[in-house]
């Protein structure tokens, strides 16, 4: 169905300064999907990372607004005009008086500053495990600013918790999710800590999972959902700290063969910590793309890139040209 | 809200706006986008002091021709103190004006009520994509405030990678 698409004077200039365009499609969808592969230009202006429309985009089909008309699968019929609107939003800084006061020694670290600090308030960190190991990463991430973090951990903590930097003997019994929400209660005055709430949409993750197969599991869920994350394995060695940016190596090409056991006392706090500083950074500086390993045995600590393995699902898809993945391996 | 010396009055007429900016530009060679800007960030600042409990918002285009003008738009925001959203219905009707008169858009304003005037991470969460500007060659102004008052009206125009601020009242200068 041909549909003339009207372009706003502000995004023109994206779209060879035509004030219309036509694009195919029988929905709404489908024409914005045409639009953006004939116009490239536009695609950061009207697409996510995932290639859904922007959130707060503007569409009006023949002046309706789609929400109104069936959403993004409304169909359209030849002749039908699709406005575009880009979205126009934004907010005051989190980062308060209290806030420079609170934070004033991490605004002076070189490449982080205000603008790190601005992107881990408006951050929702989903910290998978509230254990021994996780509760050190908790306090650091709670200490650090994230300003909404959400403790997913239905267990009933154990004695072997109440050991850890975060929870104490009276927790012994609780949740640990719930027992840990409180313990950090004192430093939640300029931030959110929760329990996990049903569907919530977190911006980064941390997996302290207690199993391989549950880290191998959230992580393959923060992967498909493009979420960067961070995934701690511990054994009675030492362990691991796997940092894994949006389109990096996943966490099955990443990870190493965790022993069992858990780690002494000052492994998992340097565990923790190097794990959520590793979540820190991916959240201040989007622009980190590598993914990276860090093994810590017997206090020794090494870092190595980490690399895809071969017919792993986290392979990107063959180019656009070649449709039929004729190139992708041996037919 | 007096005007400062050698700025143009934010209260003023239109004719001492244009006197104002034609020195600025004859003196500076300030780009004239920028001129047309530093013409009306006094009348920005008026609108946001007189809104203090909720941030403004709007565009700020040359029509055909013509002076620069502030359009206020509404916010939508569910806590608007913090945030603003423009409905889409109200912005494409701002688009159509703009069309139909054959002018240009120069920035999106809108107001902090505090915490400065540099962009935020979800101002510029909106303002980006892919490390490229939605939208290209349109300055992003913000006024702040501090308790109800306006203190700063900041350009930032996106150059060479990453937004650079050019502060447009009281006092004007290049922040890096």
């Amino acid at each position: 169905m041909p549909v003339t698409v009207l372009i706003p004077s502000p995004l023109r200039e994206l779209a060879g300064r035509q004030r219309e365009v036509a694009a195919q499609g029988a929905t709404v969808r489908q024409v914005l999907a045409d639009l953006v592969a004939s116009h490239p230009g536009l695609r950061g202006a009207l697409t996510d990372d995932r290639g859904e429309p922007r959130r707060h985009l503007g569409l009006f089909l023949n002046d309706l607004d789609v929400r109104a008309a069936g959403g993004l699968d409304a169909p359209v019929a030849d002749g039908d005009r699709l406005a575009l609107v880009p979205a126009l939003a934004g907010g005051a800084p989190r980062l308060g008086e209290e806030g420079i006061a609170r934070w004033a020694r991490q605004l002076l670290v070189p490449g982080f500053g205000a603008a790190g600090q601005e992107r881990l308030l408006a951050s929702r960190v989903r910290v998978i495990g509230a254990d021994a190991v996780a509760g050190a990463a908790l306090l650091y991430l709670a200490q650090a600013g994230v300003g909404t973090l959400w403790i997913d951990d239905p267990e009933a903590a154990a004695p072997a918790d109440a050991g850890g930097w975060l929870l104490g003997p009276k927790a012994v019994g609780q949740l640990r999710g719930e027992a840990a929400v409180e313990a950090l209660r004192p430093f939640s005055s300029l931030i959110e800590i929760s329990p996990y709430p049903i569907g919530g949409v977190p911006t980064a993750v941390l997996i302290v999972a207690t199993s391989s197969a549950q880290s191998l599991a959230t992580a393959e869920v923060a992967r498909r959902t493009g979420v960067p994350h961070v995934v701690v394995e511990a054994d009675a060695e030492g362990g691991l700290v796997a940092t894994i940016p949006v389109g990096a190596p996943c966490y099955a090409c990443s990870r190493g063969a965790a022993g069992a056991g858990r780690p002494p006392a000052p492994a998992a706090t340097g565990l923790a910590a190097l794990a959520a500083h590793e979540l820190l950074m991916l959240i201040a500086d989007p622009s980190l793309q590598a993914g990276r390993r860090f093994e810590l045995i017997r206090g020794v600590p090494s870092m190595r890139a980490t690399a895809r393995l071969s017919g792993c699902a986290c392979s990107p898809p063959p180019p656009a040209s070649d449709p039929d993945g004729a190139g992708a391996g041996p037919g | 809200m007096a005007p400062e010396p050698g700025r143009a009055d934010p209260e003023g007429s239109p004719g001492e706006a244009v006197l104002g900016l034609e020195a600025i530009v004859a003196s500076a060679a300030m780009p004239a986008s920028e001129a047309m800007l530093l013409a009306v960030a006094g009348h920005l600042a008026g609108l946001a002091e007189a809104d203090p409990d909720r941030e403004v918002c709007g565009l700020v285009v040359a029509p055909g021709g013509g002076a620069a003008e502030a359009w206020p738009l509404p916010n939508v925001a569910p806590d608007p103190s913090r945030a603003f959203l423009v409905p889409p219905e109200a912005l494409l009707l701002a688009f159509r004006r703009l069309d139909a008169g054959g002018g240009a858009l120069l920035a999106v304003y809108h107001s902090h009520l505090s915490g400065g005037a540099a962009l935020s991470a979800s101002d510029l969460e909106v303002a980006l994509a892919g490390g490229e500007p939605v939208l290209p060659g349109v300055a992003q102004v913000v006024v702040a405030l501090e308790k109800g008052r306006a203190v700063r009206v900041r350009a930032h125009r996106f150059r060479t990678g990453r937004f650079e601020g050019l502060d447009l009242w009281p006092t004007g200068g290049r922040e890096g």
